[in-house]
């Protein structure tokens, strides 16, 4: 097992240094730099925008910058941020905690009712409710992030009231007690987690209901069937745990298009997270920044992908010895 | 010349009958300060300020921010007007000498910054040093052209030195510049200013002070409590970042901002139905044009193939009805631009005559140019060669790229084949500066002044490899006229002058002018406003109000958060 982890370890930082190389690559070669990327620039004397790039040394060769950008990274150091004003990674701590809670809540509360969904259709498949949730899922599961999270926030929070439409706290936070902050911070979390969650949730419904229903044909349920057990007990301890393994790949798979869902909930619930630095990032050029999200973005994914095949293996022993 | 809070003997004697009278009314001193003072405001902002140091502000999120922190020498009046009515600043009193060319400035002597130290006039020449040294790059150095220099009388008095006499100098000097202290900022690398701290805790002399910036969710202000010129009336103002539009209204709708601009039909149909709100239009300042290129794509040496031809241009804006297609995006909250112009100023001269719509009359210009449609074709041709081209648009602007697909409809039945080329700004800038465009989908804010033209549409800004004049248009008369109308010394000439240049540029058809919005501002009823400047709404908050009667629980905090 231990061989096994190392193997993958190496494999993701392969897949970081890849990710982080070709977006560096990208980025640089992209239209426009920080310091042209808005009308104002365009008055701005062209040896004044040359003595700027060189300030940041981007009127050096771009494998020159390359090889400066890593000799920095090894020391945790991802540059002058040109957006921020300060250290790039002063910038993304500050943002990546708002990311990681959101993006938490969101895989959690997904998994349990996608997980949860998909048994209860299993149980009663073929049944109008099941069609139904399956057509539901289905369509959930199609919508873009931005829409969804559009119309929960017109109409939980515009409408009915029932959650704030933005931010990650109340501006009357810091004079709240502390379980009344705990509460601000739920209240502030719910609609962006569940813009997610939602999607992520109808997806792993499918999953689970068409895992399930290749388990309970066979032979060991059809035998704990036959000894009398109960068909809620049937799935729920029996044929769950084994219709589980698909589900654990889909949620590995689905970290990158969470991340990806992360930078529009972001920008439509103003959630102060990694995506929308980045975005903002990028539109602005801000080099630093941009890679250091790619960076983590990429590690996370990673992290989230080993996770996944050591759970998998875990769970189906068969993986271990491949 | 004295600023007009100097009052006659008549006005002092009103004035002492008035606040003997308010001291009668049986509420004491501190109860009709607690009535006026406290409460707080939150606005949008769409993104995050980069820089607040005020030589590197270029965005308006920026500028809102920076105009409660710092304070120029003097604020226009309420009015607009760039020759009289201004109000003292960081400036107590002024005077013209030597025949106007030169205005010296007296700062108040109570003036402090943030941190205590005295604001002297050292500050003011450091901060002219600043903003007309090109390495720093301000946005409106071009302005301080005619400004020769800046010398220190005493620790408190400052004197501009023009070059010549013009009618927007005090303008220029009392109200471009942002004062910044310079015992905080002279250490500091001109070149990487960008970088400095000073950016994130900016140390000011305006009615606010920073008490929180939460990265990438607010910005938090505090009354100054010690100001020379008393406490700002609310306790605080909050921007906070909120950069979908919809997000915008919806979180306006629940309560949870006070203030915004709307400038889409949709958002102000919603907003406008909310009891709690009230409207306010603000007159429009930005102005949206198709630009035509009049130089071959990245070869400016040669003419362009089709945007050359002065005719095939006057030919293709007669195809537009661009009424029709301003209403059709816009309803009433946008109108026809007339030029590069908005109605709001002061020299605009909307009775120009512009080239109206005529599709019969564009399609027979179109015949004669030889452009003739081929049997069985959809393209008009010219020696095989199609009438086709391409408009460049910034994609996230939602207008624009909203009626660049309405115009590109509205000329398909006249033959031209139009595709859109929608990028993202980076790539629009660096395309407009390379000239790698047919037709640029461009827009602009207008200042008050029209001087502002002389960097979009002379000859000089088309022969500067730095110049903004995309299109290359150059026609020497529009450049003698606008010169005339900003140097001249009396409003009448100044307004003769400028219709001629207008007329000029509007007739050599260098863009299509497309619309200028109108942006409409939606307030919570309980603020009093004051001082909402056309340029700025922003400009008086330090003097907007709410009565006691009418706060919400956020209104009364007081300043607790500045105290944490």
């Amino acid at each position: 097992m231990r061989r096994f982890i190392l193997r993958r370890l190496l494999h993701g930082v392969a897949v970081i240094f890849i990710a982080t190389t070709l977006s560096f690559f990208l980025v640089h070669l992209a239209p426009g730099d920080p310091f042209s990327s808005s009308l104002e620039s365009l008055a701005t004397d062209p040896r004044v925008l040359a003595a700027r790039r060189a300030a940041y040394g981007l009127d050096r060769p771009l494998a020159e910058q390359y090889v400066r950008f890593l000799t920095r990274l090894v020391t945790g150091d991802l540059g002058p941020s040109i957006l921020a004003a300060g250290p790039a990674e002063d910038a993304l701590a500050a943002a990546i905690p708002n990311t990681l809670v959101l993006m938490g809540t969101a895989l959690a509360l997904g998994l349990i009712a996608g997980v949860a969904l998909g048994a209860w259709q299993a149980m009663r498949v073929g049944s109008r409710a099941d069609r139904a949730v399956d057509t539901a899922s289905l369509v959930v599961a199609s919508l873009p992030e931005f829409w969804l999270g559009l119309l929960l926030l017109l109409l939980l929070a515009g409408k009915f009231r029932l959650f704030p439409t933005g931010g990650a706290t109340d501006y009357m936070h810091d004079l709240m007690s502390p379980g009344e902050r705990i509460v601000d911070r739920l209240r502030h979390l719910a609609l962006p987690a569940l813009t997610l969650a939602l999607l992520s949730a109808a997806s792993i419904a499918r999953y689970q209901r068409a895992a399930l229903l290749d388990v309970l044909p066979q032979d060991y349920v059809r035998t704990a069937r036959a000894k009398g057990l109960g068909e809620r007990q049937l799935v729920w301890r029996h044929a769950l745990r084994n219709a589980l393994v698909p589900t654990i790949v889909l949620v590995g798979l689905s970290l990158p298009a969470l991340l990806g869902g992360a930078v529009f909930v972001e920008r439509v619930f103003a959630w102060p997270g990694m995506g929308r630095l980045a975005a903002d990032a990028y539109d602005a050029r801000d080099y630093p920044i941009v890679l250091g999200a790619t960076l983590v973005g990429t590690a996370l994914v990673t992290i989230g992908g080993i996770a996944t095949d050591v759970l998998h293996a875990i769970v189906d022993p068969r993986v271990r010895s491949r | 010349m004295r600023p007009s809070i100097r009052l006659h003997a008549g006005t002092r004697l009103l004035a002492c009958v008035l606040v003997s009278a308010a001291a009668c009314d049986g509420r004491t001193p501190a109860a009709a300060d607690a009535d006026t003072v406290g409460g707080s405001l939150i606005t949008a902002i769409q993104a995050e300020p980069r820089f607040l140091l005020p030589p590197l502000i270029s965005l308006i999120d920026e500028q809102m921010v920076g105009d409660q922190i710092f304070e120029p020498l003097a604020r226009m009046g309420d009015d607009g007007r760039l020759d009289r009515d201004f109000r003292p600043a960081l400036a107590d009193s002024w005077s013209w000498e030597n025949d106007s060319t030169t205005i010296v400035f007296r700062l108040n002597p109570n003036a402090r910054w943030h941190d205590g130290k005295a604001v002297r006039a050292s500050d003011v020449r450091f901060t002219y040093d600043l903003c007309v040294d090109p390495v720093v790059g301000w946005k409106d150095r071009e302005y301080f052209a005619r400004i020769d220099s800046l010398t220190v009388r005493d620790s408190l008095t400052v004197a501009f030195w023009f070059r010549s006499r013009y009618p927007e100098q005090f303008f220029d000097a009392a109200t471009r510049m942002l004062i910044v202290p310079e015992h905080v900022l002279a250490s500091e690398p001109r070149a990487t200013l960008q970088t400095s701290s000073f950016n994130r805790a900016p140390i000011g002399s305006g009615r606010f002070r920073l008490a929180k910036w939460t990265p990438n969710a607010s910005i938090e202000l505090v009354a100054d409590t010690t100001h020379y010129r008393g406490r700002a009336k609310l306790d605080r103002v909050i921007f906070a970042v909120t950069p979908d539009a919809n997000a915008v209204t919806a979180r306006v709708a629940s309560g949870e901002l006070d203030v915004v601009a709307v400038s889409s039909p949709e958002h102000f149909r919603t907003l406008a139905a909310r009891p709690e709100l009230k409207a306010q239009i603000l007159p429009a300042f930005d102005y949206t044009f198709l630009l035509f290129n009049t130089r071959a794509r990245n070869q400016r040496s040669r003419p362009h193939p089709l945007f050359s031809d002065l005719a095939l241009r006057r030919a293709l804006t007669m195809a537009l009805d661009r009424d029709l297609l301003v209403r059709g995006q816009f309803d009433s909250l946008a109108a026809v631009a007339i030029g590069p112009m908005t109605r709001a100023q002061a020299l605009a001269d909307s009775t120009i005559a512009g080239i109206p719509y005529d599709s019969s009359g564009a399609a027979r210009l179109l015949d004669s140019l030889g452009w003739k449609l081929p049997a069985g074709k959809y393209v008009r041709e010219r020696g095989a060669k199609p009438l086709a081209f391409s408009i460049l648009v910034p994609s996230i602007s939602r207008n624009r790229m909203g009626i660049a697909v309405r115009i590109q409809e509205a000329l398909r039945p006249f033959g031209v084949d139009v595709s859109i080329d929608a990028i993202e700004p980076n790539a629009f800038f660096a395309k407009m500066r390379a000239g790698d465009f047919d037709v640029a989908f461009d827009g602009r804010k207008a200042d008050l002044s029209v001087s502002g033209l002389k960097a979009y549409w002379t000859v000089a800004s088309a022969r500067q490899p730095n110049g903004q004049n995309f299109s290359r248009y150059e026609n020497p008369i529009f450049d003698a006229h606008l010169d005339s109308a900003v140097g001249a010394t009396d409003a009448a000439t100044a307004k003769a002058h400028a219709k001629q240049a207008f007329s000029t540029i509007i007739a050599d058809v260098p863009a299509v002018w497309v619309y200028e919005v109108r942006t409409v501002q939606m307030i919570h009823k309980r603020f009093r406003t004051a001082h909402v400047l056309p340029t700025a709404w922003w400009a008086g908050l330090a003097d907007w109000s709410i009565p006691s009667n009418e706060r919400i629980p956020r209104d009364r905090l007081g300043l607790k958060l500045a105290a944490r």
